[in-house]
């Protein structure tokens, strides 16, 4: 048997869960809004979920209700001029990072800031 | 030791303590595992609480417990999403609905946590959910 490096790759001591409601705005470029607000201290890990339109129950949400996710340069001014990662409904993407990298997020400019936000959930590690 | 030059330091530093610590393979690359060592824990919990959150997991006498040394817990909604359709969210001791991270029926969340990290789960009223778990270390 060959004699292997073993890296422990676990998270020791930090846990937290946030909610992010994710509005469109009137008029224009919508603003990106920061996944979370306030990055926790010491994490190494976030794992961003689209977990549909806000208010909705579980599993109501249409799944084509994009959210688009990336770094303070994200946009989504139109379905042709977008930069960031999309994701539809129950969708996720986890990225090593600690709290010196803040993450964004953007909604589609053309859904209706009267109806439509998302509930984006945030999980952190560190 | 074969492998090209330049070597990268990691594979000197593997050359250094290569007959106690590690290998490193033909091609020079060092041979690393992630693989739990020796146990692994599976446990079930019906989760009921709309109210409180519920320490997770929990041993078959309904007591909070986790893998000592552990490295990866899988927790798994095992609810029939035809019949008992309810998610379960996951947190800290302060999880709710509102904030907790949600699992779908017949999903899972793999977190790569040591049992420093004590997780709690929460349901909505009146919609139960069987969560298993697997932990390794």
């Amino acid at each position: 048997m060959k004699e292997r490096l073993q890296i422990d790759t676990s998270l020791g001591c930090k846990l937290r869960t946030t909610s992010v409601q994710l509005r469109a705005k009137t008029g224009g470029t919508p603003d990106r809004q920061q996944l979370p607000a306030t990055p926790m201290l010491g994490r190494r890990l976030v794992r961003v979920l689209n977990f549909g339109r806000f208010g909705d129950p579980p599993g109501a949400s249409p799944p084509l209700l994009h959210i688009m996710v990336g770094d303070q340069r994200v946009r989504w001014s139109s379905a042709s001029d977008a930069s960031g990662l999309p994701l539809r409904v129950y969708e996720y993407v986890e990225f090593p990072i600690d709290e010196s990298v803040p993450l964004y997020a953007v909604l589609d400019p053309t859904l209706d800031p009267a109806q439509d936000s998302v509930d984006v959930r945030v999980l952190e590690l560190g | 030791m074969t492998g090209a030059w330049p070597r990268a330091p990691d594979q000197r530093a593997a050359e250094h303590h290569a007959s106690t610590a590690f290998n490193v393979d033909e091609n020079g690359y060092l041979l690393v595992t992630q693989a739990a060592s020796s146990q692994i824990v599976a446990q079930a919990k019906t989760v009921t609480d709309a109210t409180a959150s519920t320490p997770i997991p929990q041993n078959p006498s309904g007591v909070p417990t986790s893998l000592v040394a552990r490295r990866r817990v899988h927790l798994r909604n095992f609810n029939n999403p035809d019949t008992e359709f309810a998610h379960v969210w996951v947190g800290g001791r302060d999880v709710t609905t509102s904030i907790g991270y949600p699992i779908p029926p017949y999903e899972e969340l793999a977190l790569d946590v040591t049992d420093a990290i004590q997780l709690y789960a929460i349901v909505e009223t009146d919609k139960p959910v069987d969560l298993r778990s697997l932990e390794l270390a």
